[in-house]
């Protein structure tokens, strides 16, 4: 019986080194004859990338270019100025609001050519009525905005350069009013159609009904700055603020968040396989590409077109080498290379098990060709203001190629406990006090809540933010 | 037929084939890494009619398997590795990356250092010095400074009125890393100089084979070199190491990339990257 089980356990043992050596000759390219590998040559076949793509969530990776057009928050104006209600990308209707508005602003985009700027008047009165206030980060190119919103041309261009804030205006299902304000020259302007299939009203009903039945995880909204003449001087006051900012009547809940650098820890041990698919990403051969560490701790990685630098708090640097175009991300084209960029971060992310959630802060074109642009982490809907680097991830892109990206690599996972900002007001009365002495206006541009990341590893909090006009 | 036969049967027949799939893997690795004498001969014919000559004799047949090894620099820090040197008392930083105390002074630029006593040092190691023991004097001089000198090959040369220098260059698996050499110069007083750079091997950086081109490969790469020197040329020697590229700046760590040395009989060296960029 001893002779049976040990001869049984015999021919398991040769079947699997069978298996096991057979595989060394099938897989290894050097054992095939002239070194063809079938293996790896169907995975670089036409249909073995239709089938992986099959298995691969392409959406997942594609994350930010949805992301482009997604407001920092949109504010429903209920028609009842004490009734206005906030909400950010954490809140459950968040994404059947931005759905809404996004088909109806790219129905409108199609249909209409002509922009007509208006009086700012107009565009107050339209925040006072039944509508849809859309407050975006950046402040779009008028251009790339309707290229994401799915119109490639329109006459809307001529008019407007830049847009950074939306009011969607229905009058009823099919007739609405969009007004546009371009923050850096305060101008406004208005498009109008007849004929603009929307569900705005119906949304906005929701949304109120919702409101009033949790009372919960909205934010109500008192006025706007410009409700209470804030962004006017009085007397010896020398602060105002934006019109659009809005005015909360609660201190805002939020979840503190912890941050990790998902590639080198606290101790400094380098997480080895992310750090080869980080390199991957930027199609840098780990094996090949000369490595070195400088005195700083921070690991460099040079190739003959690009060098590539992580510090030990795990801020990335990849820089194209003077003379050459750098990483080869799209064909050439503001539009293009930002999705691009997007996409690239997205799968960079998802590669590294860094925070997949970011919304663009900034796009710029220096009209020469080349485009630059910038994303901050949002974690529950708040972004996250870097006060060390500035953004979480800046690019720069010319001729299709990337030229220059950086980006803080980090990852963020969310406490279980709940915390308040501090009182609106008390905020506000801190940033006025904070510049009364100051000789000259001074303009707040923005006040938001976000998190603040100093760069260290560690808990993080969310305040209230301010940024004064320079 | 019993089960208890079947199972002797499969048995002899899984170990025989087993044995075949072995043997194969073996043989075509080796096949693999060995350049034939056809690719060979050609190469030497393709250099000719470049005017570059070499006997064929010298050029290695079997492609190298590099590691992909870090090493660590001996230089810390340069404030940290001065006070190393010259003791931690009173040094003082001069500026322009110069140390100096009583006891001597430490010049850094990139991963290199140029240390000068200013009464020669370990007298008592040195005093009966002479050719044959250079090398192993200047060995344990080094090691009381604190230096790891396993994995290193020394020339001593005699420079005359009693100085001698030795020149330590530090091996990876038992290839050179052509750019750094540690230099000991002495005589019967006591150490009178010590410079150079020096790297401390670290362990591996992942492990993976760094993938290398074959030499007849680096050799078609140098006809169209801007390293080659005009004209005809002929290659006296091909050695295969490492480089760590110490002039440029300063390293911490660093993998070293792999090489090949040509020689050539006027004397120059060329260094050729032997990495197989894919």
């Amino acid at each position: 019986m001893k002779k049976e089980q040990f001869k049984s356990i015999l021919l398991s043992v040769l079947v699997v080194l069978n298996v096991f050596l057979a595989s060394q000759i099938l897989i290894d390219k050097k054992l095939w004859p002239s070194g063809y590998n079938f293996f790896s040559h169907t995975e670089n076949s036409g249909i073995f990338s239709i089938v992986s793509k099959l298995f691969k969530n392409s959406e997942s990776n594609m994350i930010s270019r949805a992301r482009m057009t997604m407001p920092e928050r949109i504010i429903i104006n209920t028609g009842d100025q004490t009734t206005r209600i906030s909400l950010n990308s954490s809140h459950g209707l968040y994404n059947q609001l931005n759905e809404n508005t996004y088909s109806a602003l790219a129905d409108m985009f199609s249909k209409v050519k002509n922009a007509v700027q208006v009086e700012p008047g107009e565009w107050y009165a339209a925040l006072t009525g039944k509508s849809v206030y859309l407050s975006y980060e950046a402040d779009f190119d008028a251009k790339l905005y309707l290229r994401f919103m799915g119109t490639a041309e329109s006459e809307v261009l001529s008019a407007v350069q830049e847009i950074s804030d939306v009011v969607l205006l229905p009058l009823s299902q099919k007739v609405m009013i969009v007004y546009m304000r371009n923050r850096s020259d305060d101008t406004y302007y208005k498009i109008s159609s007849s004929d603009c299939e929307n569900e705005i009203e119906a949304v906005i009903d929701l949304v109120r009904q919702n409101a009033e039945q949790s009372g919960g995880d909205t934010s109500p909204v008192i006025n706007y700055s410009f409700d209470l003449f804030f962004d006017k001087a009085f007397g010896n006051q020398r602060v105002i603020l934006d019109p659009m900012i809005p005015i909360y009547s609660t201190p805002q809940s939020y979840r503190p968040i912890t941050s990790e650098n998902p590639i080198i820890k606290t101790d400094g041990t380098v997480n080895q396989y992310l750090l080869d698919k980080l390199l991957h990403a930027f199609g840098i051969n780990s094996s090949t590409v000369r490595r070195y560490t400088e005195a700083s701790g921070t690991l460099v990685f040079v190739e003959n077109n690009a060098t590539l630098k992580i510090s030990p708090d795990g801020f990335l640097d990849y820089s194209a080498r003077e003379g050459t175009n750098g990483m080869k991300i799209s064909d050439s084209g503001a539009y293009s290379e930002v999705c691009a960029v997007a996409d690239f971060m997205d799968g960079l992310n998802a590669a590294i098990t860094a925070q997949k959630e970011l919304s663009v802060s900034s796009v710029d074109s220096d009209g020469k060709g080349t485009v630059s642009v910038a994303f901050d982490y949002t974690v529950q809907g708040l972004p996250v203001n870097m006060t060390k680097q500035g953004q979480a991830v800046y690019a720069q892109a010319s001729g299709g190629c990337l030229q220059k990206y950086t980006q803080l690599l980090r990852s963020y996972s969310v406490k279980n406990e709940v915390m308040q900002t501090p009182e609106y007001i008390t905020a506000l009365d801190l940033a006025i006090a904070g510049h009364m002495d100051e000789d000259k206006t001074v303009v707040i541009k923005r006040m938001s809540v976000g998190y603040t990341d100093d760069g260290s590893i560690g808990d993080k909090y969310a305040e209230w933010h301010i940024d004064v006009k320079d | 037929m019993s089960w208890s036969r079947a199972k002797t049967i499969l048995i002899i027949f899984f170990v025989a084939l087993n044995a075949v799939l072995l043997a194969n893997i073996l043989y075509t690795d080796n096949k693999a890494s060995v350049i034939s004498a056809d690719v060979i001969s050609s190469t030497v014919q393709v250099l000719e009619k470049n005017n570059i000559y070499i006997n064929a004799g010298i050029i290695p047949k079997k492609a190298p398997s590099v590691k992909s090894d870090e090493v660590t620099n001996v230089i810390d820090e340069y404030r940290a590795f001065a006070e190393k040197m010259l003791g931690a008392d009173g040094v003082g930083d001069m500026g322009n990356n110069v140390f100096d105390s009583t006891g001597g002074t430490v010049e850094f630029s990139a991963d290199s250092f140029v240390c000068i006593p200013k009464n020669p040092w370990y007298s008592e190691l040195t005093q009966n010095v002479n050719e044959k023991n250079a090398a192993k004097t200047a060995v344990n001089i080094l090691k009381k400074s604190g230096f790891d000198m396993s994995s290193s090959e020394a020339v001593a040369e005699n420079r005359g009125n009693g100085e001698f220098l030795v020149k330590f260059t530090k091996t990876l698996r038992k290839r050179p890393i052509f750019d750094s050499a540690l230099f000991v110069l002495m005589s019967g007083e006591g150490v009178k100089k010590i410079y150079g750079s020096w790297f401390e091997y670290d362990g591996l950086v992942s492990g993976k084979d760094i993938p290398t081109k074959n030499v007849t490969g680096v050799l078609i790469d140098f006809i169209n070199s801007p390293l080659r020197p005009q004209g005809e040329v002929r290659i006296e020697d091909l050695e295969f190491g490492c480089a760590v590229n110490e002039n440029t700046q300063y390293h911490k760590t660093v993998m070293p990339v792999p090489v090949w040395r040509i020689t050539l009989n006027n004397g120059q060296s060329v260094y050729m990257d032997a990495r197989k960029v894919q």
